[in-house]
């Protein structure tokens, strides 16, 4: 028994907005119930060749699946309801909150060390350093990925993840984290301004500034931009 | 011709009626409402998947897949709120039965409202 594997179908629905988890269920549902109609029509005493063929007509045709379930909005998930604002403003807002909580425990983290602990004080601002680049340089990359991701589970357009991951990279590549004085501070160069409490740095040549900002966010966007758009491609061929 | 929009929620009270005896899976349901209704009502194989996503969408039935020989199925069963909607259902679909039966037997104090 050949059965069917519904790729048409899964990319239609998901193209449409249903939900991967209602697709991939969709898809495993219709496959256990082709291999019930399969036996059911074989037990008639059918040839094998028209037995596959009255249990994928009785199962239904891949428009009558796909209107079924399209005909169900509920069933369209959230990133396809408001695409600006789970790929364009969430990732922002996700590394925001990660970056602001990871700032505020080393603050406290700190604090208690400087009372309370015995390793060297410049082995812990290395340490401080080194977490605020990683969440800089890192973490950036890493939820940008989750954007691509999610954006091809759902086989969404692409302007939305690229714009939200695009973002991303911008601000955390603008940050400048630099460690002196047994201190560790960070910089922006978007909001020239702006400092954080223990900043050192100072960014005299704005214009500098943001042009490295602008190279660093381009290379940190392509490690995982290159591999979507590779993606994107390959499936705009095939479908 | 049955009015679509009449009969929208038959399929739903059907399901919620069947899956309150015991759980079952799509096939399952799809073969025992053509049994019970005596192939009267004959819902389409793959499209009551659907249904049962929305049905468990809105808190009114439960999913869990469950291996039967060397096979996954997923299996149904109606929750609390599934069994308050089925009796909501339930009920006004008997008013709805029994007023168009009047009308069909030529009763005329008819005053359920559709």
């Amino acid at each position: 028994m050949s059965k069917p594997r519904f790729d048409e179908l899964r990319e239609r629905l998901l193209r449409a907005g249903i939900g991967p988890s209602h697709v991939r269920r969709y898809v495993r549902e219709l496959r256990e119930h082709y291999h019930d109609l399969y036996r059911a029509e074989l037990a008639r005493g059918l040839p094998p060749k028209a037995t596959e063929h009255a249990a994928r007509t009785r199962l239904g045709s891949d428009d009558v699946l796909a209107e079924s379930m399209l005909a169900r909005p509920e069933l369209r998930s959230i990133a396809a309801r408001f695409p600006a604002l789970v790929f364009g403003a969430a990732p922002l807002l996700i590394w925001l909150a990660l970056a602001t909580l990871a700032v505020v425990a080393l603050r406290s983290g700190g604090a208690w060390y400087e009372v309370r602990s015995q390793v060297p004080l410049d082995r812990l601002v290395r340490g401080v350093e080194l977490t605020c680049l990683a969440f800089v340089r890192v973490l950036p990359v890493l939820v940008s990925a989750g954007v691509f991701w999610s954006a091809m589970r759902r086989r969404s357009r692409a302007l939305w993840p690229i714009t939200g991951a695009a973002v991303v990279t911008l601000v955390a590549a603008s940050i400048t984290v630099s460690a002196v004085a047994g201190q560790v501070g960070l910089s922006t160069s978007l909001l020239p301004g702006f400092s954080s409490s223990v900043v050192m740095g100072y960014r005299s040549n704005a214009l500098t500034a943001l042009a490295e900002t602008v190279a660093r966010a381009s290379w940190m966007l392509a490690l995982t931009l290159v591999p979507y758009g590779l993606w994107v491609a390959r499936r705009t061929h095939d479908y | 011709m049955a009015s679509p929009g009449f009969l929208s929620g038959v399929p739903e009270i059907l399901i919620l009626r069947l899956l309150s005896d015991r759980e079952m899976y799509g096939y399952e349901i799809v073969r025992a409402i053509d049994v019970e209704s005596e192939s009267a009502i004959v819902l389409g194989e793959g499209v009551v998947y659907p249904i049962l996503h929305t049905l468990e969408q809105r808190g009114l039935l439960k999913a869990r897949r469950k291996p039967v020989n060397g096979r996954t199925r997923v299996y149904y069963t109606v929750t609390r709120a599934g069994s308050e909607r089925l009796r909501d259902v339930a009920g006004q679909w008997t008013r709805i039965a029994s007023a168009v039966s009047r009308i069909l037997d030529g009763g005329s104090d008819v005053k359920a409202t559709v």
